[in-house]
């Protein structure tokens, strides 16, 4: 006899779970028509294609589970195995429709015994089992990334175990009751069976196969039915929005048609993209973002979840049909005021943290400077100290109002090509030095250290002195697009006069702008980070440093925009050095992880007016290290973290250096 | 209601101190790698206004500069900030203009200008630091000066002025037409202009009159005072010298402190 099993075997009436099938279905799809009534209200975006590239690679992220896996063992472990679970009961559903419905009798033979029977009973348990160690992570030991919890939460679970768990009570009394000659396949079935045939009669376990039989049928239905209406959504959105992720260059803003453009950032739901719609309504509401958030870690009014929840209600109780056409730039914000407050759109540091966190690829930092760019450029609206700030970008090409040194006075005493005043000067590599490094007391020194050991090694390397003005990265992180381009057009017209084809940027900011936003504007030229090509000099034997014995123990800050934005973790940390030839300590947050000293996003500009300083809360991670130089790569951590350091540890602050500083030290001898 | 601001183009004061460099010769400052912005109290003169109109719900603002090709710039700043015209007055027909001579030009501006219910000048311009234009602008036209005005409101068809003085405030209602000239305060920053605004502006042709249009003669401009003239110009040096009291106790060391403060007229 060939191994199978009786679809429906003691259920009569099959036509009412069909009716209720068709339903739920129904309902199913009446939810998502509404969904995607409103994800159209957006504007148009290209995310859909090439089909291959996306497909290739979502499926090998959303199968290999790898975001949760990586950063969260406990929570990527469970949700493995649902997700697990859930894909091969998904599957096994198919095989039966396709076996008893469409007539293709494939649920038989060895196909039947190793993967409808043992593969889905396995993967059915691995489901509970992922089910009890959810309940567990969120009631036991009460995840705080998981707040506020809402009854959705708890139903979604209960309901999940509903079925899984009735599915293996009418196997088992199927089992029991057909006296299955196969039942050594589903172990799991058969052990449920075993149990309950303990204390009943034939009919009472015939009687109860039914009721549960039905029971869960109508639960499914529900389940299915109630999906889009719920947080489940995410059980499609979320695999569909990894699919739509951005292929394009990392952390590069959207730039902006200024000529042409009818509005100037954000103000009103259907002005985001589609894609931004679409991705309100993949939250799964993990949390990640929001516990990686160094402005919700410092009380600031800003957390990236609630951010893109709020959307996300807001955009449920629109009504998609009232009126849109006659709005003016000019009409009060509906969303940009009410909805999401200024002061969240102005607690953003622009780190990145919440988008590297995400499992399901949301894009919460386009989001928050879209809206920005509305206030700053339709509204002229931005805080008291950043209006300073525009304004010496505007009068000054640097963002510090008051500043007294000019972009010569750091090379006080060194001889460089500066090509300002010696136009001819022949060189390789550009030096970019940026405002910081130039006009910030404690940054000349790194950038002294920078061109001292480029000498060193030999480097034919020039600066643009007076020519160099602001990449205009503070301006764009804040939105003012405008003032960004302007300024990113005029350093591409020099860069391009005096023919410069490598930069070596002094700053990540400097550094992610020129390389990665500069050629949306027809600025192309080959950048590195100077960690980058400090490690290289050092690797190609052209710098010789010694151990670093001076620094003692070390540790390392990433910068959002070195690491997050550009991938780059490696070259800083080997400038380091001990004098043990020990790897520098890793602080608690590091590398991909690493939270953010608070100065980005305009953050180095303003006054920090609610809850703790981030620096400070960067700092005590640092410290805690127990390290006696603090590496960074970045003159805006710098100052942060100087400050944060001193302000934590008072007299014993360990130094805060650059990493090109520690290689100047160590290549004096 | 019109409201005529004036408005001077300066060499940026915020220049770092290093790079600021003077022609002893032609007695002037070298502009080198400065930028050009309004004089920062014309800019709070322009942000009053701008106020003054958008409270009384309507008005217009003229913008008003006598300068060189280069004050269209700061003209259209103005513009962007929400002035509604502009002239420029050509500086270069006018040669060596001084202090008197800038406010008979800009009174023929004004008497060529629809009539002006408010003249606004800043307190002082950002780099001579003369603080007469607006007063010699007042006397030119037979106008009364309320100076050193931090904030106006309309009342009825008068002007309630909030003015700076010593001592506090003081509030002065003044009939109009009438010349103020404006200091700084908090509530009269200059707002930063929006985008759409900003680009407006970047488009907008700026008018320039010159001796025919205003129907005057160069050579009259300068008055009385024309005999005016610099002696030297030149950027005064700061030294820094250190002294070291010695003494065997605190006491002769602080005594010893003292006396030398007191020589030198500190204490
Ligand atoms: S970019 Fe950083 S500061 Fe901004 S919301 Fe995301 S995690 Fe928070
Ligand atoms: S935005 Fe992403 S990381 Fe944040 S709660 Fe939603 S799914 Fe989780």
């Amino acid at each position: 006899m060939t191994p199978t099993r009786e679809v429906y075997f003691n259920i009569k009436h099959i036509w009412v779970m069909y009716v209720l099938f068709a339903a739920s279905l129904a309902i199913f799809a009446r939810g998502w028509y509404g969904h995607w009534r409103r994800w159209r209200m957006g504007q148009p975006t290209e995310r859909t294609g090439p089909l291959g590239a996306r497909l290739g690679r979502a499926l090998r992220q959303v199968f290999s589970q790898q975001t949760l896996l990586k950063r969260y063992r406990a929570a990527g472990i469970f949700h493995a195995l649902f997700f697990w679970g859930f894909v091969v009961l998904f599957l096994a559903t198919t095989v039966v429709f396709l076996h008893e419905d469409l007539g293709i009798h494939i649920m038989q033979g060895w196909f039947y015994l190793v993967f409808q029977s043992l593969v889905v009973d396995l993967f059915g348990a691995f489901a509970i089992l992922g089910i009890v160690m959810a309940f567990g992570h969120r009631y036991l030991f009460k995840a705080k990334r998981l707040k506020p919890d809402t009854r959705d939460d708890a139903t979604i679970l209960a309901v999940i175990l509903a079925i899984l768990a009735t599915g293996f009570v009418i196997e088992g009394l199927r089992i029991e009751l057909t006296h299955d000659a196969w039942a050594a396949w589903s172990p799991v079935g058969r052990a449920v069976g075993a149990a309950l045939a303990g204390g009943l009669s034939m009919e009472a376990m015939r009687g109860l196969h039914r009721a549960v039989w039905w029971f869960h049928a109508v639960v499914v239905f529900g389940f299915i039915a109630w999906m889009p209406y719920s947080k489940l959504r995410h059980l499609m959105t979320s695999p569909a929005n990894i699919y739509l992720q951005n292929l394009g260059t990392r952390g590069a803003l959207q730039p902006l048609d200024l000529e042409k453009a009818e509005r100037l950032g954000v103000s009103r739901l259907e002005q985001f993209t589609w894609k931004d719609l679409f991705d309100l309504d993949s939250c799964t509401e993990c949390g990640r973002c929001e516990v990686n958030c160094p402005a919700h870690l410092s009380g600031k009014p800003l957390s990236p979840k609630a951010l893109i929840l709020d959307l996300q209600k807001y955009m449920h109780g629109m009504s998609i049909d009232a009126d849109r056409a006659a709005v003016d730039a000019d009409s009060p914000s509906p969303m940009v005021g009410p909805i999401i407050h200024e002061e969240t759109l102005w607690s953003c540091t622009t780190c990145r943290a919440c988008m590297e966190q995400c499992p399901v690829m949301i894009e919460q930092v386009p989001k928050i400077v879209d809206m920005r760019r509305h206030l700053v450029m339709e509204r002229a609206e931005f805080p008291d100290d950043l209006q300073a700030m525009v304004r010496s970008l505007e009068a000054r090409a640097h963002p510090y109002p008051g500043a007294q040194a000019s972009r010569t006075d750091w090379m006080a005493g060194l001889k460089l090509a500066d090509l300002a005043a010696t136009p001819d000067a022949e060189f390789e590599v550009l030096l970019w030095v940026g405002c910081a490094g130039a006009l910030n007391k404690r940054n000349q020194d790194v950038t002294r250290a920078i061109a001292q050991v480029l000498t060193r090694a030999g480097v034919k390397f020039a600066v643009l002195g007076r020519e160099e003005k602001c990449t205009g990265d503070p301006a764009r992180r804040i939105g003012y697009e405008f003032l960004f381009q302007q300024l990113a057009q005029q350093n591409i017209q020099t860069l391009d006069r005096f023919k410069v084809k490598t930069v070596v940027a002094a700053c990540p900011h400097c550094f992610h702008c020129l390389k990665n936003e500069y050629p949306q504007l027809g600025g192309n030229y080959t950048v590195l980070h100077h960690s980058e090509f400090l490690a290289k000099l050092v690797a190609e034997g052209r710098l010789k440093p010694d151990g670093g014995a001076q620094q003692g123990p070390v540790t390392y800050h990433d910068p959002c925009y070195l690491g997050r934005y550009n991938g780059v973790y490696d070259a800083p940390r080997n400038l380091l050095g001990d004098g043990q030839g020990a790897p520098p300590a890793e602080a608690e947050m590091s590398r991909a992880n690493a939270l953010c000293c608070g100065g980005g996003g305009g953050f180095s500009f303003m006054e920090e007016k609610s809850g703790t300083r981030m620096n400070q809360n960067r700092a005590k991670q640092l410290l805690a290290t127990g390290a006696e130089t603090i590496g960074v790569a970045c003159p805006f951590c710098m100052v942060m973290l100087e400050d944060g350091v001193k302000s934590v540890a008072g007299e014993k602050a360990p130094r805060v250096l650059d990493v090109a500083e520690v290689l100047e030290q160590r290549t004096r001898g | 209601m019109h409201l005529v601001v004036c408005l001077k183009q300066i060499m940026d004061p915020e220049l770092p101190p290093g790079d600021f460099r003077v022609d002893t010769q032609k007695k002037e400052a070298v502009r080198g790698s400065a930028n050009l912005v309004i004089s920062v109290f014309d800019e709070n003169a322009l942000e009053v206004a701008l106020q003054l109109r958008d409270a009384a719900g309507g008005g217009k603002i003229t913008a008003l500069c006598v300068g060189p090709e280069s004050a269209v710039d700061a003209l259209r700043k103005a513009i962007s900030m929400r002035a509604d015209e502009a002239i420029r007055v050509r500086e270069e027909e006018f040669p060596a203009l001084d202090a008197y001579g800038t406010a008979r030009l800009l009174a023929a501006a004004l008497r060529k200008l629809e009539p002006a219910d408010l003249v606004f000048c800043g307190r002082e311009a950002g780099d001579w630091h003369g603080a007469i234009v607006g007063g010699l602008l007042a006397g030119e036209l037979e106008r009364p000066f309320v100076s050193l005005v931090a904030g106006a409101k309309r009342a009825g068809d008068a002007f309630v002025l909030r003015r700076q003085t010593d001592e506090g405030w003081e509030t002065v209602e003044c009939a109009g037409p009438a010349v103020i000239s404006v200091t700084n305060d908090d509530a009269n920053q200059p707002r930063i202009p929006k985008v759409k605004d900003n680009m407006m502006a970047f488009r907008r042709q700026i008018p320039a009159w010159g001796a025919a249009e205003l129907g005057v003669q160069a050579s009259e401009m300068n008055g009385p005072n024309a005999a005016l003239e610099f002696a030297s110009l030149g950027i005064p040096k700061s030294e820094r010298q250190c002294q070291v009291i010695g003494g065997e106790s605190v006491e002769e060391k602080a005594a010893r402190l003292a006396q030398k403060l007191a020589d030198l007229h500190v204490l």
